[in-house]
């Protein structure tokens, strides 16, 4: 069971890089990391985040808050994650590598799935520019293995 | 827009491939299986990942087409078969196939597929063989459908079902409430034909069903759906003339039917319902029905049929109130029996919190003028009994006199409105933001949200 917001108590939140974050516990929790942390009794002092920095933190917390809001509607929420997925990639990477240490499958699903239509109908030359992925393969390598996988490229 | 994200992956100074492999792996389970094998010429660290992904998504639509219909299903089928054999012996989360299927002889390619997905202990598993609604006239009696054997769910552990047109092949001698299917939680089944000891059947031995969608479903005439876990039920389209369903479902939460016959609804305590009936008037004896079974509902979506209520001695008499109802979604239009109808509802929803109002689900012009010429008999005026409405929203508002004549009259009325929305109806495509109104300590003002 959720608490209300009236009755929250508030959990402090330490980012990598030193900033504190007061953050309602109904809408903390919805990190599952922080959750058991919660759970188990340990989450008195501020919580150290050593994986995530204070902007990631920030965004990470306002999609957690708009979530934990039972009075938005599922199209409500639908159209506010497409806004909040639009940025730029750098922002992205840290929110995925964020949402995967805090444990929010909501989040991670929601960038995966982003991140996922990005790459979506592309060429691997075009996916290697925009995710700066450096082709390590050798161009015989590279021939074999698109010889072997014919099938599949066609 | 690459570019530029380009541009700014650079200033960043990360790469897609400084990600640890589950969170690329989980990336991979959002996209359709041919892009994913597609990844395997980006790098080294890419070269097999795909092959240990839990999601496999196969598309017919997404396949390159080739010079004859027959060429292409041959290639997607070796695609499929070529996939499957050189993937990684990892569980499975979901199985999604959609396949023109017109030639029975791929018949055994599916089932090994179905048993393929069953054996990786697949959760969610999606076959839809359905080629479009242009098709529908041309294959409606084309025997060749694929027939999803059902007992190969036997021993699986596959808990979301959905079959889009195909057929249901029993298991034989007493079937499936003799073979009893466990994992399965929720069922739905869309364009696939039922009769009625099928649909029994079914529900007899997916003792652990909480959901049921059951979308075009022809062939039954008189189903009874009985269920002591099933939580949510959604019934589309029932054609067949004189046909009804009778409901025993004491955990039932959530109805959803559109043009669909409720006979009979037993034991139920529904939280939410969501009814449409066609709008013809024979249709109000149906809609009376399941009306008396909304005591408990407390979110409901219906169409404006309360006038008939109003009529109706044998409910509007007695002390029927929909006494939990909050939040209300009615489709109606604005005509003075319109109006009668709101008024009705109102009367008996003493704890309404929240009214949206929105176009009629139209069927018949007909019927509509029709039903008009009725509201002469009526000569009461019209007066609104909102207690407890907090929050009022009207869609496709196109500021027609009779639309502002609403707002007007509901102003008037002794209401402790808060907030009043007004959602415009786009003119010619082009978008206008919502009108807002809101409640300040002296009346109300109109604000332009933005």
């Amino acid at each position: 069971m959720s608490l209300s917001p009236s009755t929250s108590k508030m959990l402090s939140l330490k980012s990598s890089d030193g900033k504190v974050l007061e953050v309602e516990e109904h809408v903390a929790v919805l990190c599952e990391t922080i959750k058991s942390l919660v759970e188990d009794g340990c989450a008195d002092s501020p919580i150290p985040l050593a994986n995530v920095d204070g902007a990631t933190l920030g965004n990470v917390m306002e999609w957690c808050k708009k979530h934990a809001d039972q009075k938005a509607s599922a199209d409500d929420l639908e159209d506010w994650d497409a806004e909040f997925v639009e940025r730029d990639q750098g922002e992205l990477y840290h929110l995925i590598m964020a949402a995967n240490y805090l444990n929010i499958k909501g989040l991670l699903d929601l960038i995966c799935q982003k991140v996922a239509d990005m790459i979506k109908g592309k060429h691997p030359e075009k996916i290697r520019e925009i995710f700066n992925i450096e082709n390590d393969f050798t161009p015989e390598q590279q021939e074999q293995i698109r010889k072997d996988n014919s099938w599949a490229f066609e | 827009m690459e570019s530029e994200q380009t541009g700014m992956a650079e200033a960043s100074i990360v790469s897609l491939n400084d990600f640890p492999e589950e969170v690329l792996l989980h990336t991979l389970s959002f996209l359709p299986t041919s892009d994913a094998i597609q990844t395997t010429l980006l790098s080294r660290k890419w070269r097999y990942l795909w092959s240990s992904i839990n999601s496999l998504d196969f598309s017919n639509d997404l396949f390159p087409r080739y010079d004859s219909p027959s060429q292409t299903l041959r290639s997607f089928a070796d695609f499929i078969n070529r996939t499957l054999i050189l993937r990684s012996h990892s569980p499975l989360l979901k199985f999604r196939l959609q396949l023109f299927f017109g030639e029975n002889r791929y018949a055994s390619h599916v089932d090994s597929w179905v048993r393929y997905a069953v054996a990786h202990r697949a959760i969610d598993m999606d076959l839809s063989f359905f080629m479009g609604s242009d098709f529908i006239d041309l294959d409606f009696y084309n025997p060749s459908r694929y027939g999803f054997p059902f007992s190969a769910l036997r021993n699986g552990c596959v808990g979301v079902l959905k079959l889009t047109h195909c057929y249901l092949s029993m298991p034989p001698a007493g079937g499936v409430s003799v073979a009893r299917f466990p994992s399965l939680r929720s069922l739905c089944l869309d364009r696939v034909p039922l009769t009625d000891a099928m649909l029994l059947d079914l529900m007899l031995g997916c003792v652990n069903l909480e959901a049921l969608f059951l979308l075009d479903c022809n062939g039954l005439k008189n189903a009874y759906i009985c269920s002591s876990r099933l939580k949510e039920l959604t019934l589309q389209n029932f054609t067949s003339q004189g046909a009804s369903v009778d409901i025993s479902a004491p955990n039932l939460r959530s109805l959803s039917t559109l043009f669909f016959e409720v006979g009979c609804i037993m034991d139920s305590s529904l939280s939410r319902a969501d009814v449409y009936f066609m709008y013809k008037l024979e249709d109000c004896s149906h809609w009376s029905k399941v009306v008396s079974f909304l005591s408990n509902a407390q979110h409901l979506t219906v169409q404006n049929w309360w006038f008939k209520f109003l009529v109706r001695r044998d409910v509007s008499s007695g002390s029927f109130l929909l006494q939990s109802l909050k939040y209300l979604e009615l489709r109606t239009g604005y005509s003075k029996l319109d109006l009668l109808g709101i008024a009705a509802l109102l009367e008996i929803s003493p704890n309404l919190e929240t009214m949206i109002l929105d176009e009629i689900l139209k069927v018949d012009e007909e019927t509509l003028e029709e039903s008009n010429e009725e509201s002469e008999k009526f000569v009461t005026p019209i007066k609104f009994s909102l207690p407890s409405l907090r929050q009022f929203k009207m869609k496709h508002f196109k500021a027609t006199q009779s639309e502002k004549d609403f707002v007007m009259l509901l102003l008037q009325s002794e209401v402790v409105i808060e907030k009043i929305v007004l959602i415009c109806a786009d003119v010619a495509g082009t978008y206008i933001p919502p009108l807002v109104l809101v409640k300040p300590p002296r009346g109300f003002q109109i604000t332009r949200s933005l």
